[in-house]
C-alpha cells in the first residue's frame, strides 16, 4: 500500500480538497457551497488562526483536517478546535484519520495550544473508536442555538 | 422570593472585579477545577479589553453580584460570520431556579444577534441534570459530544 503523506493545505489544492469537503458536508447532511470559497481562503491564508491538512496517497487527495485556534477563559494559551476531519471511504481503515488528528496534536505543540479538542456524533461509532483511543471523552454535551 | 425582573444584566466592567471573583471561583468548584491566578487575571483583562473577542457579564441583584457568564466569538468553517462560544454560566446556588440563568443566556443571544454571529453554542456536563433542563428549554441538544487531548508539558 502507497504510503500517506500529511501536507498543510496550500492554494494549489483547491481542486483536490473541493471533492472532500464536498464529501464531508455529504455525510453531515449540509450544504456548505455558499461559503466553501471564504473557507478555502482562510484556511490557506497565514493571517488567520486557520489550518487545513490533506492527507496523501501518491497523487491522490484521500482526507482532509481543518482546525482553529481561539480564546478560552480557562487557560492563557489559546485552545485548538479540530471542527472537520474526513476520509474518502476507499482510504478508511488505513490509519489516514489518525494520522490527521496527529499532525493536528503536533501543530498544538508547537504553538502552545492548551488543548485540541472537537466534537462528533454520538452515533458516529466508527469514529468514535478511533477517538476513544487517541482522545479524552470529556462528558460534555453540545447544545446550540442560531442567532436572532 | 427573586424573580427575573429584579435582577439586571450588565457587561462586565473593570469595578466588578471584586464582586465577579468569588464567582468565578464558585463555577471552578462546581467543575472541581483550580485554575491558576495567572489564568483568572488574564481571562478578567481580557473581558475588559475591547479588542478581544472575550466577553463577559454579570447578573445583579441590588448590588449583589448573583451570576456570571463568559463568552467568546471565534471562526467557523460552516459559515462566514463568527460564531458564539459561551464557555461559562454560573448562577449563585441561593438564587437558583429563580431565571437568571435564562436572562444571562438571553444576554448572550442578544450580544450574538447584534454582533451578527451566526450561532451561540456551549457544552455541559451530561450529568448535569438541573442545567440541561433549562438547556432544553433555551436551545437544541446538537447530539455532538467532546474529545480532548491535552499536550504533555515538559
Amino acid at each position: 500500500m502507497t504510503e500517506i503523506v500529511i501536507r498543510p493545505l496550500a492554494s494549489e489544492d483547491k481542486v483536490a480538497w473541493a471533492p472532500l469537503w464536498s464529501a464531508y458536508q455529504h455525510f453531515y447532511g449540509v450544504d456548505l457551497a455558499p461559503v466553501s470559497e471564504r473557507v478555502f481562503a482562510r484556511l490557506t491564508d497565514p493571517a488567520e488562526a486557520m489550518f487545513g491538512a490533506l492527507a496523501w496517497r501518491g497523487e491522490t487527495a484521500v482526507g482532509l483536517v481543518h482546525f482553529l485556534a481561539h480564546r478560552s477563559t480557562w487557560s492563557a494559551a489559546d485552545v485548538c478546535y479540530l471542527q472537520d476531519l474526513y476520509v474518502a471511504p476507499d482510504g478508511r481503515g488505513a490509519g489516514v484519520g489518525g494520522a490527521l488528528i496527529d499532525f493536528v496534536y503536533a501543530a498544538a505543540d508547537r504553538q502552545g495550544w492548551a488543548e485540541v479538542y472537537w466534537l462528533t456524533h454520538e452515533t458516529n461509532t466508527a469514529a468514535r473508536s478511533l477517538y476513544d483511543r487517541i482522545a479524552e471523552r470529556t462528558g460534555f454535551l453540545h447544545y446550540m442555538r442560531p442567532a436572532k | 422570593m427573586t424573580t427575573p425582573s429584579d435582577v439586571r444584566i450588565a457587561a462586565l466592567e473593570a469595578q466588578d472585579r471584586g464582586p465577579w471573583e468569588p464567582l468565578w471561583r464558585g463555577y471552578q468548584s462546581f467543575y472541581e477545577v483550580e485554575l491558576p491566578p495567572a489564568v483568572t487575571e488574564t481571562a478578567f483583562a481580557r473581558m475588559l479589553d475591547p479588542a478581544e473577542p472575550t466577553h463577559g457579564a454579570l447578573a445583579w441583584q441590588g448590588e449583589r453580584a448573583v451570576g456570571l457568564v463568559h463568552f467568546i466569538e471565534h471562526r467557523t468553517n460552516w459559515s462566514i460570520a463568527d460564531t458564539c462560544y459561551l464557555q461559562d454560566l454560573f448562577v449563585a446556588p441561593h438564587v437558583r431556579a429563580a431565571g437568571i440563568g435564562r436572562r444571562l443566556i438571553s444576554h448572550v443571544y442578544d450580544f450574538a444577534a447584534a454582533r451578527g454571529c451566526a450561532r451561540v453554542y456551549w457544552l455541559t456536563q451530561e450529568t448535569n441534570a438541573g442545567a440541561r433542563r433549562l438547556y432544553d428549554a433555551v436551545a437544541e441538544r446538537s447530539g455532538f459530544i467532546q474529545y480532548r487531548w491535552t499536550p504533555p508539558r515538559t
